[in-house]
C-alpha cells in the first residue's frame, strides 16, 4: 500500500514541471528576435513509477513527471553549409565592392574620362598641324598632354591609396580574427564548465556559433565537434575551430582551452609592396609554429581583400602601365625623328619625372624643357638646312598614333612596346582594357548575387528549424497553462478527498 | 517549412530591398538618360560606346579642320583672282601699247598704270593669310620674294588632317605659280613683268608686243593654279559634309546603344513601383497578426 498523499506529490511534480516549461516559453518569445538565438525545448519525463502489489500482481503506478532537460533546436550541418556558402558571399561581394570602385577610376561614359583626355590630347596635335607655326596651338597641345599625364598620376594614386586601404583593412581583419579566437575560447571554458556540472548551456553555446557566424565571413570556418570519452555518465563536448584550407596542415584557431592567434607577418616577403601577408603566431608552449595561413580558396573577405590588394590592382597597375609606356613611346619615336621652330632635333615629348627610370602611370612628365618652351615641339620632318616652320607632318602623324601604328612605320621604326602589345591602336587596346574591367564587376555581382541567394536560403533553412515561432510559443503556452490549472484541481480535488477522510468517524 | 516570424519579416525586407535597388538603376537611367553609366553595366557595349564616342570627337575635329582649310584656301584663292585679273589689265595694256599709233605721251600714261600694277603685283605675291606667307610652301614664316628678288619658298605641303590617315595638301605651288627656276630662283613672272615695263620705258613697240605671249603664259599658269585650288576646295567641302553626315549617324548609334528607352524605363519603374507598394500593403498585414491578437 502507498501513501495517501502521494497523489498530492504528483501532483506537485506536475505544478513545477509546467512552470518549467511556460518558463521556457517565456524565454523564447523572449528572444524571438534576437540573432543567432535557437528555440529552447522542455523535455518532460515520467518520473519512475512505483511498484505496488495487489491482487497478488505487481502494478506500476505513475509517480508524476520531472523536467529531464532544455534542449536546444539546432542543426550542426546547417551551420557547416550556412558558414560556407556565408564565406563565398562575402569572398565575392568584398570583391565587387573594391571593384566597383576600380570601375569609377577611369570614370568613363561621363565627359570627363581618361577615353575623352586621351582624345582631347590627339585633336590638338590635329589642330597644331593646321598652324604649326602658331603658339596658342602649341601652348594647347602643351596643356591637354599636362592633363593627361596628371589624369594617369591620378588614376595611378587612386590604385595606391585603395591599395593601402585594403592592407589596413587586412590588418584589421587580423585583430578581429584574434579576438574571435579569445573569445571562442573564453565560451569553450565556459561550456566545459557547465557540462562537467551536468548543465546543458544552450544560450551559451548559442553565443558561440554566433561568434563563429561571424567569423565564417571573414575566413572559411570548420566546426569539429566530439564528445569527450572521459565522461560517460554525462555529455562533454570537444570543440575545434579550424580556418582556412582545412585540410592544410595546421589550421586550428581554437581548440577547447587553446586559441591562437595571427599576427601581420613583420618581414614581408614582398618587400617591394610591403603589404602584410597573415601568419600564425608562434604559440608560448610550442604547439604553434609561426607560417603563412592558408586561407582556402575563393572564400572569405579577407581573401577577396589580399587577391585584390596583390593580384587584381597591381595587374590593373600593369595594364595602365602599359597604356602609359604605348602612348610614350610612339609619340616619342615620332617626336624624335621631327623639329620644332628651333634647330633642335630628337626630342623626347614624354619622360619619367627623374628622367632615368622607365616611364610609368606615376612618374610620366611632359619633357620639361617643352614645358619651358613651346617652340620645341615638334611639327614638322627634321632639317639640317633650316627650319620650315608650316611643315605639320610629325603633328599630323602624331595624331594619326589615334587610330593606329601606320603613321609610325612612315616617319619612324615601331617601339618594341607596341610590337608586343597586339592591340591594332591605342583605343583598341584601351577599349579592352574597359571592356575586362566592366566583365569582372559584372562577374563578381552575379556571383555576389547568387551566393546571397543561397546564404538567405540557407539562413532560412536555419530560421525555419531553430527560429521562434510566436504561434507556436503561444499554443504551448496555452498547453502548460491548461496543464498547470489542471494540476491545480487536481489538488483542489485531493483535497476534498483528504477532507472527506479526515471527517470520518467525526461527530457532529 | 516551419515558418517563423522572423522568416516572414526577413523575407519582406529583403523583397522591399530588390525593389527599391530595381527602382534606384530605373531612377539613374530615367535621370540621367543613359542606361549604360558604367562599364559593368554591359561589358560588350561599352567598347563600341567608347569607340563611337572617341570616333565622334575625331570627326568633329576633323570637321574644324575642314572647315579651317577652306577659310584658308578661300583667302588664297581671292588673292589669286585679283591678281589674276591685274594680270589681264596689264594684258590690256600691252595690246593697247603695242599698237604703234600710240605717241610716246601715250606709252608713258600707259606705262604709269602698268607700274601701279606691276607694284601692287609684287606686294600680292608676299601675301599672308593671318601669320602665313601663301605662296612659301612651307617656310611660312618668310615672305617668299625678299628684297632680293629671288624666290625663298619651297614645294612642301602644307597638310591638314581631315581623316583617319588622310592629309590633305591645302598650299598653293608657289614655283609653278611664279613659274620659279629651281636652281637659280629666279622667276618668269617677275622677269616678264621687268621685261614689259622696260619695253614701255624704251617705247619699244616690238618688246612691248612680245610681252603679250609672255603675259599670256603667266595668265595660263595662274588659272591653272586657281583651277586646281578650286578643285581642293570642293573635295574640302564634299569631305566636310561628309563629316557632317557620319557625325550624325555616330551620334544617332551611340544614343541607340547607351541611352535610355524612356518609355520603356517609365513602364518599367511604375510596375516596380506597384509590386513595391503592393509589397508594403501586404508586409504592414502579414507582420502585425499573430495568435497573440487573438488570445484575450
Amino acid at each position: 500500500m502507498y501513501s495517501t498523499f502521494m497523489g498530492l506529490e504528483t501532483a506537485y511534480r506536475a505544478l513545477i514541471t509546467s512552470q518549467a516549461a511556460i518558463d521556457t516559453t517565456g524565454q523564447n518569445i523572449s528572444n524571438a528576435s534576437t540573432t543567432g538565438y535557437s528555440r529552447q525545448i522542455a523535455n518532460m519525463q515520467a518520473t519512475t513509477p512505483l511498484t505496488i502489489t495487489a491482487n497478488s500482481k505487481d502494478l506500476s503506478i505513475g509517480t508524476g513527471s520531472f523536467l529531464r532537460d532544455i534542449t536546444r533546436v539546432r542543426d550542426a550541418y546547417l551551420d557547416q553549409q550556412y558558414r560556407r556558402e556565408t564565406s563565398q558571399y562575402e569572398y565575392w561581394s568584398g570583391k565587387e565592392a573594391t571593384l566597383s570602385l576600380t570601375e569609377q577610376f577611369f570614370n568613363e561614359t561621363s565627359n570627363y574620362s581618361l577615353s575623352s583626355d586621351m582624345s582631347e590630347f590627339w585633336n590638338a596635335w590635329s589642330d597644331l598641324a593646321n598652324s604649326p607655326e602658331e603658339s596658342a596651338s602649341r601652348i594647347v597641345v602643351r596643356e591637354k598632354a599636362v592633363s593627361l599625364t596628371e589624369t594617369f598620376h591620378n588614376i595611378d594614386q587612386q590604385i595606391t591609396s585603395l591599395q593601402n586601404d585594403l592592407n589596413n583593412s587586412v590588418d584589421t581583419t587580423i585583430t578581429k580574427i584574434n579576438t574571435f579566437s579569445d573569445q571562442i575560447q573564453l565560451l569553450n571554458n565556459q561550456i566545459r564548465n557547465a557540462e562537467i556540472r551536468g548543465d546543458n548551456p544552450n544560450d551559451l553555446k548559442d553565443q558561440r556559433d554566433q561568434i563563429v557566424d561571424e567569423l565564417s565571413k571573414i575566413v572559411p570556418v570548420t566546426v569539429e565537434e566530439s564528445l569527450d570519452p572521459n565522461f560517460t555518465d554525462r555529455s562533454v563536448g570537444n570543440y575545434t575551430v579550424r580556418i582556412g584550407n582545412s585540410t592544410a596542415a595546421d589550421s586550428v584557431l581554437v581548440t577547447n582551452g587553446s586559441a591562437y592567434h595571427l599576427q601581420e607577418n613583420p618581414v614581408p616577403t614582398d618587400a617591394a609592396t610591403g603589404f602584410s601577408e597573415v601568419w600564425w603566431e608562434a604559440s608560448a608552449d610550442g604547439t604553434k609554429t609561426a607560417a603563412e595561413v592558408d586561407l582556402g580558396n575563393g572564400m572569405g573577405s579577407l581573401q577577396a581583400d589580399i587577391e585584390m590588394r596583390d593580384t587584381y590592382l597591381s595587374e590593373f597597375r600593369g595594364n595602365l602601365n602599359t597604356l602609359v609606356i604605348v602612348i610614350a613611346d610612339s609619340v616619342n619615336a615620332l617626336h624624335q625623328s621631327g623639329q620644332g621652330l628651333t634647330t633642335d632635333t630628337g626630342l623626347d615629348f614624354f619622360t619619367s619625372s627623374d628622367l632615368t627610370s622607365p616611364i610609368t602611370a606615376a612618374n610620366i612628365i611632359v619633357n620639361q624643357d617643352i614645358q619651358d618652351d613651346v617652340n620645341l615641339i615638334a611639327t614638322g620632318i627634321a632639317d639640317a638646312t633650316g627650319v620650315s616652320s608650316g611643315d605639320s607632318s610629325i603633328a599630323l602623324a602624331i595624331s594619326a598614333l589615334s587610330s593606329g601604328w601606320d603613321s609610325l612605320t612612315t616617319y619612324a621604326s615601331v617601339p618594341a612596346s607596341i610590337t608586343v602589345l597586339g592591340a591594332s591602336s591605342i583605343l583598341d587596346y584601351y577599349e579592352g582594357l574597359t571592356a575586362e574591367l566592366g566583365s569582372d564587376v559584372e562577374q563578381s555581382t552575379r556571383m555576389a548575387e547568387g551566393q546571397s541567394v543561397l546564404a538567405t536560403q540557407l539562413s532560412n533553412s536555419r530560421e525555419a528549424l531553430s527560429g521562434v515561432s510566436l504561434d507556436e510559443e503561444m499554443i504551448d503556452m496555452i498547453r502548460f497553462q491548461k496543464g498547470y490549472s489542471s494540476a491545480a484541481r487536481v489538488v483542489t480535488v485531493l483535497d476534498t478527498m483528504l477532507e472527506s477522510l479526515l471527517g470520518m468517524g467525526v461527530t457532529k | 517549412m516551419r515558418i517563423t516570424n522572423n522568416i516572414l519579416s526577413s523575407n519582406l525586407l529583403s523583397n522591399l530591398q530588390k525593389s527599391s535597388n530595381k527602382m534606384i538603376d530605373l531612377q539613374n537611367n530615367i535621370s540621367t538618360g543613359e542606361a549604360i553609366s558604367k562599364p559593368s553595366d554591359d561589358p560588350s557595349k561599352i567598347t563600341a560606346i567608347l569607340g563611337l564616342k572617341t570616333n565622334i570627337t575625331s570627326m568633329e575635329q576633323w570637321k574644324d579642320n575642314a572647315s579651317q582649310a577652306l577659310d584658308y584656301m578661300s583667302s588664297v584663292e581671292s588673292v589669286t583672282a585679283n591678281m589674276t585679273s591685274m594680270l589681264q589689265r596689264l594684258r590690256g595694256l600691252a595690246v593697247q601699247g603695242s599698237n604703234q599709233t600710240n605717241s610716246p605721251e601715250d606709252l608713258g600714261e600707259i606705262k604709269k598704270e602698268a607700274d601701279q600694277i606691276i607694284e601692287q603685283l609684287g606686294v600680292m605675291a608676299n601675301s599672308q593669310v593671318g601669320s602665313r606667307y601663301i605662296f612659301s610652301g612651307t617656310n611660312t614664316d618668310t615672305a617668299p620674294w625678299p628684297g632680293t628678288g629671288l624666290w625663298t619658298g619651297n614645294t612642301e605641303s602644307l597638310s591638314v588632317e581631315l581623316g583617319a590617315n588622310v592629309s590633305f595638301d591645302i598650299s598653293i605651288n608657289g614655283q609653278q605659280l611664279f613659274g620659279v627656276n629651281s636652281a637659280t630662283g629666279v622667276s618668269d613672272f617677275f622677269t616678264a613683268l621687268n621685261n614689259f615695263s622696260t619695253a614701255l620705258n624704251n617705247g619699244d613697240y616690238a618688246a612691248v608686243g612680245n610681252s603679250i605671249s609672255d603675259l599670256d603664259s603667266l595668265l595660263s599658269s595662274f588659272i591653272d593654279g586657281r583651277a586646281e585650288l578650286g578643285a581642293k576646295i570642293s573635295r574640302v567641302e564634299t569631305i566636310n559634309n561628309n563629316l557632317e553626315t557620319s557625325i550624325i549617324n555616330a551620334q544617332t548609334n551611340l544614343s541607340n546603344l547607351r541611352d535610355t528607352d524612356l518609355a520603356a524605363a517609365i513602364v518599367d519603374y511604375n510596375s516596380t513601383m506597384n509590386t513595391y507598394r503592393a509589397a508594403l500593403s501586404v508586409g504592414a498585414q502579414i507582420i502585425q497578426p499573430s495568435l497573440v491578437d487573438f488570445l484575450r
